[in-house]
Parts: C-alpha cells; structure tokens; sequence
C-alpha cells in the first residue's frame, strides 16, 4: 500500500543530509510550541527547587513533556519513588506506538537495527508529526542522518528555552504561563490534523477527542490509553470494512 | 553560578533515573523491537498508526476536560471557544497553522480578561 514517494532533495552525502535535518528543526512551527511548553516546564522546575543542570539532563534523557511534567511535579510533592514510576511509565505507552509509526518509514531491508535506536530516543509527538510529514521527501537511505540531525537540533532548541525558564521563572507572569501552555496542547492538534492522509486518519483522530469526554467521566488514570486503543481500532475497523470487497 | 549550584543535589538524579529515564525510555525501547521488525502497509502498522492519531487527539482532549491548574481558570466555554474556533479558521483558510494558533490565543486570552 506503500505510496509512490515523491523526492525533492537529493541530499548526496550523508552530511548534507544531517545538515538538513539540523536545519529542519528552526523550521516548523511546532518547535516553537514546543519552546513554549518547555519555558513552563523550567519555570516549574525551578519553582519545585530543582537546579539548572538537573533540568537540562531531565529534557535530554527523559525527552517527553507529559512525563517530565508528572515527574517534576510528583518528586517535588514528595510521592514516593515507585508510584512516580508507575506515572511516568503510564504517561509513556503513547511513546510506543509512535516509535512503531516512525521507524518503518526510515529503514530499508538492509539497516541495521542499531541505527534506528537514536531516532526511538527522539520519538516523541513533535518529532514524530515533522518526520512523518518530512521524511516522503528524503531519499530512504538518508532518511536516518536526517532524522538524527532533526533530533539533535530539536532537543538543542529545548534545552535553550527549558534553561530559559528556570532562568527566568521568578519574573512570568501567569497569563503568559496559560498562554504558553495552550499554544503547546493546540499546536499539537493542528500539527496531527495538518498530518492527516485520508477520511481513516479524520475518524481516528475525532474519535479520540469525542470519546475523552465520556471516558473522563470512568477516571481511570489510564483515560488516555482507553481512548486512543479504542479510538484507533474503531477507526481501523472501519478501514478494514470499507477495503472488503 | 558555581559547577555546584549548577547540578544542584546529586540524590536527585537517582529518582531522575529510575522513576523518569526508566519507566519512560522502556517505551521507546519496545516501540524500537517491533518497529525495527514489521514493515510499513502492514496491517498492524495501519492499526499502530491509527491508535497514535487517536492518542494525540485524547492527550488534547485532556487538556480541555481537566486541565491543570493554570488553565483551569480559564472557564471551560472559554476553552472550548477557543479550540473551535482555531479549528473553523485551520479549515476554512488554506490550513495556516499560524493563523489558527494565533485566533484561537486570542479567543482564550480575551476570554479569560473579560470573565476574570
């Protein structure tokens, strides 16, 4: 079912196209959404008491607005390790299926698996939504470097405006945190929307939104999960019918 | 700043490890096993990437349902207002991201100002 894929850059060399995935960061607006959602993360951060440095690895290693919300949020209320654990490993699954989405579109038969440990590392919704939309124009066989040159600069452009927020969190005021916050949530929206293919990924995508509401009303704690493993098999199902002659 | 105060208290990178790293990169990891095996166009592949279209839409939906703190005080008509109304502006003129982002900010913000 693979798409004809049309190739706009040529990307010779593997530093070309390493070169452009740096560029690519600076590019899409989502980055900048994302720069906003991470100065409320170090702002936060810093209101919790944790330093500088400790901010910075928490982006690099963690990598995941949601969990490091959940983790800065908890550790800072004093919950005790495990049911932080537990949080943060629940506000992740979504990380799975993302990785799933991604690294098929980067490889081909001959790459080896280790190669495509970098891009799992950077998966998480903006980089998945701007590969995704990318990648159709990159030859396959530079679609890796790109993607890590995207990884690189887009954790890079994080880190500045993560720092930033620590630094400057004593003097925000809170409409500009609200302001931020949402920017991030709806940016995210559009970002999916903008990356839908066909009517299948509309269904999956309202589907999601239009069940929360209900679902929320259960609070399970693992809301999130129930909508989308619903919301997407729902969606699929529809596809598989359709598709039967 | 001193390389002290930078790294803060180095107790905490242990809680940073093994009740952030871990529990979230395990994730990263399974996703690699499988999608490192399976092929795009597979069944399975359309599933995986349909749940993910539909988890994104839930994680957004959250936001507006419960929201934390400092959007919860902004009034849930306020909120919803300011999602349609981004959306009718992203489809109805030639999906610019941009403008959409920017109507649907000023919804909310005026909103909030006018009921606070």
């Amino acid at each position: 079912v693979t798409a004809a894929e049309p190739q706009e850059f040529d990307l010779p060399t593997r530093s070309a196209a390493f070169m452009r995935g740096l560029a690519h960061a600076p590019r899409c607006a989502t980055t900048y959404a994302l720069m906003g959602m991470f100065i409320g993360t170090g702002a936060l951060a810093h209101d919790l008491g944790f330093s500088l440095g400790w901010t910075i690895i928490l982006n690099t290693v963690v990598w995941a607005g949601p969990a490091q919300l959940v983790l800065i949020t908890l550790l800072g209320a004093g919950v005790a390790l495990p049911q932080i654990a537990v949080a943060v490993a629940l506000s992740g699954f979504r990380l799975f299926p993302m990785v799933v989405t991604v690294l098929p579109q980067l490889r081909d038969k001959n790459t080896p698996r280790s190669h495509l440990l970098l891009p799992a590392h950077f998966t998480a919704i903006t980089f998945m939504l701007e590969t995704l939309r990318a990648v159709p124009h990159i030859p396959r066989h530079r679609r890796i470097v790109f993607c890590n040159g995207y990884g690189v600069s887009l954790i890079g452009m994080g880190t500045v405006a993560i720092s930033a927020g620590h630094l400057l969190a004593a003097s925000m005021p809170p409409v500009i945190a609200v302001g931020l916050l949402f920017l991030a949530a709806y940016s995210f929206l559009l970002s999916a929307a903008a990356g839908c293919r066909n009517y299948i990924d509309w269904i999956a995508l309202c589907l999601g939104g239009a069940l929360m509401p209900l679902v929320a009303l259960a609070d399970t704690g693992v809301d999130i999960l129930i909508c989308g493993l619903s919301g997407g098999t729902i969606a699929y199902a529809v596809d598989r019918w359709r598709r039967t002659p | 700043m001193s390389i002290a105060e930078f790294f803060g208290d180095w107790r905490l990178y242990i809680p940073l490890v093994l009740a952030g790293f871990l529990p979230n990169e395990i994730w990263r990891f399974f996703g690699w096993w499988v999608g490192a095996r399976i092929d795009e166009g597979t069944e399975v592949f359309i599933w995986v990437r349909l749940i993910t279209t539909s988890i994104m839409a839930a994680v957004i939906a959250q936001l507006l349902v419960a929201p934390p703190a400092l959007l919860a005080a902004v009034p849930a008509f306020v909120r919803y207002s300011a999602v349609v109304a981004g959306l009718a502006v992203f489809l109805g003129i030639r999906r610019s991201m941009l403008l959409a982002v920017v109507v649907a900010e000023a919804v909310l913000l005026i909103g909030r100002y006018l009921t606070s």
